[in-house]
């Protein structure tokens, strides 16, 4: 596997719709820092209110226009780079030449590691920069439990390391963003099963998180929406068991059609 | 190397594609695929290429199996259809690229491959510029490239100016040469006839007549 890897990772990390990608989220970041955080700093200097960086950056909240828009489109974003490129090189010849070169199986997983890390990469890094931007503007004070100043709770995921340890708490919680999002983004690739058409390939990962917000706010069963959970702050509140069976129901996906793919009999061009 | 097509056929979605078909061809020999549109000639160089599974028969390379004890031939350089690279990656790019995977060759050694076909190895263009010759050219220098034992090329005419289907001739007659086995599908029956030592005649997907070439 690992000798597709320099071809593939290249090719996801040095493409022209990576920048789009990345402007996007570090955008959003930049936006939210200049609407939302500097205003707070005549405060800080005031010694108004305990701010803290952990309850204002870009995950840490729910109520501003650029955390609502990161966690809405953050799946089409994520799947823009690399997204189609399964469908690309089975319409391309570059494909069928990869394969002869290197086998099938191996060239399938490797699609669907970079995909993984293409989406993880994409989602996280824009958070991490917003995270560290905030931090850098508002003190990072230490959340106190039943000030009412945080939406995180008892009952929340990680709830007490947030009010022990609150910046492993972002830490975690941005791995388990970049863990979901990765595996939301590996759907792109697994969509070539049912469709040719590129651009379905890359809403794909955004129409199953759409369709699983629907179902949990249809149902009244929230905890099922991962752009609630999802969000640091916890906008909606989930358990392990109900992540873990949302990350592996997206893997399943991925690798029953890495199966076919390599079972497939009429192959690449 | 020898490399033996027995009984081979091929149905897809209920249509024979390949019919029976039973080949053997020996390196240092161009054999010729003539033919028209959808007679299998192409399926039959993917199924050599192991890029379709067939539904009966058996293809050996020296005694060996595909699918059994091989997948893809080792030392296979290919050209099926038009080419389509990375449109984001220079031609030179795209081969480096594909390099890698196998990591038999140097820099160096892409960049003689893009001289012969006619193509400038600095050239800074993306292939998403590249005019149809060119990445015509670009194919079979994909193809050429990691001197390959068993060159399977389908319309590698295709595109080419003049001076370009000379220098694919040349090319072609140079692995020849060198010692491969090529196979070579080809609209053009005087060029086919000019190169191949042998050409089969391939109709819905029987290769039952063949006639020898000029050579």
């Amino acid at each position: 596997m690992k000798h597709y890897l320099r071809m593939e990772l290249k090719r996801a990390f040095w493409n022209r719709r990576l920048l789009p990608a990345l402007i996007f989220g570090f955008g959003l970041s930049v936006w939210h820092c200049f609407a939302y955080i500097v205003p707070l700093r005549g405060w800080i200097f005031a010694g108004v209110y305990p701010l803290s960086a952990y309850n204002r950056w870009l995950g840490g909240e729910y109520y501003s226009l650029q955390s609502t828009l990161f966690y809405l489109l953050v799946p089409i974003v994520c799947a823009l780079p690399y997204g189609d490129s399964w469908l690309c090189d089975c319409a391309g010849s570059i494909g069928g030449q990869a394969v002869i070169r290197g086998g099938k199986r191996p060239f399938v997983q490797t699609k669907l590691l970079v995909s993984f890390l293409t989406g993880a990469l994409i989602a996280v890094l824009p958070l991490l920069f917003d995270f560290a931007l905030t931090s850098a503007m508002l003190p990072a004070i230490v959340p106190k439990a039943g000030l009412g100043l945080s939406p995180i709770s008892t009952k929340s995921l990680l709830g007490d390391l947030f009010y022990a340890k609150p910046f492993w708490y972002v830490l975690v919680y941005l791995g388990i963003n970049g863990l979901f999002f990765g595996s939301l983004n590996t759907l792109s690739i697994a969509a070539g099963l049912f469709t040719a058409n590129r651009y379905m390939a890359i809403l794909t990962p955004f129409f199953c998180y759409m369709a699983l917000h629907c179902a949990g706010t249809t149902i009244q069963r929230f905890e099922l929406c991962p752009s609630g959970f999802l969000r640091p702050c916890q906008q909606f509140i989930t358990t392990w068991v109900i992540l873990g069976a949302e990350v592996m129901g997206i893997w399943s996906f991925g690798v029953f059609a890495a199966f076919r793919y390599i079972r497939e009999e009429h192959g690449m061009r | 190397m020898i490399l033996k097509i027995e009984n081979v056929t091929k149905i897809i979605q209920g249509a024979t594609v390949l019919n029976q078909v039973s080949l053997c061809m020996e390196s240092g020999n161009i054999y010729g695929l003539f033919g028209r549109n959808g007679s299998g000639k192409t399926m039959l160089m993917r199924a050599v290429c192991g890029l379709i599974r067939i539904t009966e028969g058996k293809i050996t390379i020296d005694g060996a199996q595909q699918w059994k004890d091989f997948s893809y031939p080792d030392g296979l350089g290919m050209l099926i259809e038009t080419p389509v690279f990375l449109p984001d990656y220079t031609g030179y790019e795209n081969l480096r690229l594909l390099s890698c995977i196998k990591k038999e060759i140097k820099g160096e050694d892409i960049r003689k491959s893009l001289i012969r076909v006619g193509l400038e190895p600095n050239d800074k263009r993306n292939t998403r510029k590249y005019s149809l010759g060119m990445r015509q050219r670009l194919g079979i220098a994909c193809a050429i490239m990691e001197n390959p034992r068993l060159l399977v090329l389908d319309e590698p005419f295709n595109g080419l100016d003049a001076d370009g289907c000379e220098q694919v001739k040349h090319i072609i007659l140079e692995e020849k040469q060198k010692g491969a086995l090529i196979i070579l599908a080809c609209h053009n029956r005087e060029e086919l006839e000019n190169l191949s030592d042998t050409i089969y005649k391939v109709e819905q997907g029987r290769f039952s007549t063949f006639t020898d070439g000029q050579k």
